[in-house]
């Protein structure tokens, strides 16, 4: 072949990728968009609003809605009276949660910053964006609304450089000021000083004082429960193997994640902490979780299960049981997780 | 682009385990280093400088169709992982070997660091893109996914139908030996390779250097991707400009001037409050370094090689600089969890000196002149 021809030949060969490539992105792009709606029937975005802010005056549920389609992964809410009707709206969140006045929002967004934790006020308007460290995990906004906790993991590339760290922080809401990093707490384990450069924080749960909290301290491979104090910072130890707490609100339980197996195998299931006796109660439920567990009302949790992911679509569903362990768990919300209940 | 949004393809997606996690990116480290040597000296057995490099294209081209239809069983992402980083590692020495063989001997600190300019496009400009289309659809993963695979297909296009299969012909003759004992008695090839390994010890690796510049600025991790980019950005101005000053002035001296720049980095970080000016000082000396260094010993590896061994040359030298790069990410981290951040820096830099001063004795025992001027 001349230079010529080898010039032409890839100029084509070039051209039809950019065109295939390019059809590809935009049949994406029209899946996943709003541009559809209307014609449908779908109700416009002001009535959508609307009917956001009906559902929000009485006890409801926040959650990320996974149903295939252009509200994939959206900010959405279902009054608990009624969980058929779903209102969304066009922010876009990876994990969520909501106080009756508050919200965090926790996204992916673009290159090079990458990520964002959004702080919401009362009527859905970002108050502050924060710029995450890393990946998304955890989300938490204390019920008074005072304070929020988020958790995320640092950087998100090798692990060999950083391990899988991640950072737990507590900021004002809905304003963002830094308030505390959990590993500038001091630990004590025992009424002795604890420190390990390798601890790790995450899954941060608020009490009904926001000031005092719970959460994860991961370090030299074992998981524990410490329980403190932000404003003085402090955390003590005080159980061993309860991952990712979430305390119930009448502030009598502590829901978890509890790991099975080891290793590659490992999963986790719920399973509730008594705190007034410390003990851990099994309950009949053995789907994998990975998300922070939420609470129903004060005798039932919710938690996301995904049951299917590829490159395409991540699907899960958000279920429910009781913590008695006298019942089977049940299909909560189809196609969403991420749940955060609200009752006024 | 794919690279930059795989955690979150992995961890927040596919919702891997942080052991499964473990697992997949350590054979995405660990299985490049390996594919390398075999590849480059099966190229230089074949003479088939060209095929052997587009085969590793297509692997990692594959490769990113693979993940499109995968599930989210983690084996089988891991398996196609591993695949795409077979196939970089099969690709680089014989695509060195080419451009070194497509060049004039002198020439070659400015074609590797043209060549290395435009590779930093892409990082730079790759997980931009993912990014964008993240953030336009919503996990829709399989867009990244193939548009990476299209931009991969263009340039397996280019290679194919643009680049000319040089195959450094000695007397037009097929040979079917590569004389590896050879390459290794090559006292010159020897020393550059050593001097390579050694720096790629004695640096620690992007990741820890912003951690360190994070600690030092007691700001949070948020800004790790500007650090990044901004490397980035100071290595693509430098490589071909300082890749032409090797050729003109010295390959080894600008290797030399770039280990210097890394001296300066980690003294900045131990000695200087990390302010905004600092911290875009220490940005643009990292990216010298690289800009100095990393295309600069890959043409001072093929001038110190005959053809007939070139990608076997090269290929030693990736396999040599990225095993003790490994290591040395392996004992920064231990260090690190050890003794804190304060420790890594003053043993980085003296590490750094140290390296600087070895460096600068076995290369002036080496000729820089390429041994085959003339004989094109």
């Amino acid at each position: 072949m001349t230079t010529a021809s080898r010039l032409r030949s890839f100029t084509l060969v070039v051209a039809a990728i950019v065109v295939a490539a390019g059809a590809y992105l935009y049949f994406a792009r029209v899946e996943s968009s709003t541009a559809s709606t209307g014609e449908t029937g779908t109700p416009d975005r002001a009535a959508q609003m609307q009917a956001v802010a009906r559902i929000r005056k009485g006890a409801h549920v926040a959650f990320r809605d996974l149903t295939p389609g252009p509200t994939y992964g959206r900010l959405t809410f279902s009054s608990l009276e009624n969980l058929t009707q779903r209102a969304g709206t066009t922010i876009t969140c990876n994990r969520l949660h909501f106080s009756a006045t508050d919200g965090l929002c926790l996204t992916i967004g673009t290159a090079p910053v990458g990520f964002f934790g959004h702080l919401l006020d009362d009527q859905l308007k970002i108050i502050q964006s924060i710029n995450l460290p890393g990946m998304p995990s955890r989300a938490r906004v204390a019920r008074n609304g005072q304070f929020a906790a988020y958790t995320s993991f640092v950087a998100g590339d090798s692990y060999l450089a950083v391990g899988l760290s991640t950072r737990t922080r507590i900021v004002k809401v809905p304003t963002g000021d830094d308030v505390a990093d959990l590993e500038s707490f001091a630990v004590s384990r025992d009424g002795k000083e604890f420190h390990s450069i390798d601890f790790n924080f995450w899954g941060a749960t608020f009490t009904r004082d926001p000031n005092r909290i719970y959460a994860t301290l991961g370090t030299g491979g074992r998981i524990l429960l410490v329980e403190g104090d932000v404003t003085a910072r402090e955390f003590r130890v005080i159980a061993e193997d309860i991952e990712c707490p979430s305390l119930s609100p009448d502030e009598k339980h502590i829901a978890f994640k509890k790991r099975f197996g080891k290793g590659f195998d490992a999963w986790w299931q719920p399973a509730v902490l008594e705190l007034a006796t410390m003990t851990v109660r099994q309950l009949p439920e053995s789907k994998h979780i990975d998300d922070q567990i939420e609470w129903l009302d004060d005798g039932h949790i919710l938690y996301a299960v995904g049951h299917s992911a590829s490159a395409t679509v991540r699907r899960a569903d958000i279920w429910t049981i009781a913590i008695d362990g006298g019942s089977p768990s049940s299909i909560f919300l189809a196609d969403a997780e991420s749940p955060a209940v609200v009752r006024r | 682009m794919v690279s930059s949004i795989l955690p979150v393809y992995l961890f927040v997606h596919l919702q891997l385990s942080a052991v499964q996690f473990g697992v997949i990116d350590g054979l995405y480290q660990g299985v490049t280093a390996v594919a390398r040597l075999a590849s480059g000296v099966i190229a230089d057995r074949w003479r088939q400088y060209k095929l052997v490099a587009t085969l590793g294209y297509v692997l990692s081209a594959i490769c990113k169709i693979g993940l499109l239809v995968t599930g989210s069983a983690w084996t089988a992402v891991a398996a196609i992982l591993s695949a795409d980083r077979l196939g970089k590692g099969i690709r680089t020495a014989p695509r060195d070997a080419l451009i070194s063989l497509a060049t004039r001997p002198q020439d070659l600190g400015s074609a590797f660091g043209v060549h290395r300019a435009l590779d930093t496009v892409g990082v730079l400009v790759g997980p931009l893109l993912a990014f964008w289309i993240l953030l336009s659809m919503p996990n829709r993963f399989d867009a990244i996914f193939v548009v990476s695979f299209a931009i991969a297909l263009i340039g397996i296009a280019a290679l194919v139908l643009l680049v000319d299969d040089r195959r450094g012909d000695v007397a037009g003759e097929r040979h079917l030996t590569v004389d590896l004992p050879g390459l290794l008695r090559n006292r010159p090839f020897v020393a550059i390779t050593t001097v390579a390994a050694l720096t790629s010890f004695v640096v620690v690796s992007d990741a820890f250097l912003y951690l360190l510049l994070q600690w030092k600025r007691g700001s949070g991790a948020e800004t790790i991707p500007l650090l990044y980019a901004g490397t980035a950005t100071s290595y693509l101005v430098l490589a071909a400009p300082l890749g032409r000053l090797a050729d003109r002035v010295g390959r080894s001296r600008v290797f030399v001037i770039g280990q210097a720049c890394m001296v300066l980095v980690y003294a900045g970080v131990a000695m200087l409050d990390v302010g905004l000016w600092t911290l875009g000082l220490v940005l643009l000396l990292h990216g010298a370094y690289y800009a100095a260094t990393d295309g600069v010993i890959a043409a001072l590896v093929s001038g110190a090689t005959r053809s007939e061994v070139r990608a076997s040359g090269l290929a030693a030298l990736n396999t040599a600089t990225s095993l003790t790069r490994l290591a040395s990410s392996v004992i920064v981290g231990v260090i690190w969890s050890w003794r804190g951040p304060g420790t890594v820096v003053t043993m980085a830099l003296f590490a750094s000196i140290a390296g600087l001063v070895l460096s600068a004795y076995m290369l002036s025992t080496t000729n820089d002149r390429p041994i085959e001027t003339g004989t094109a």
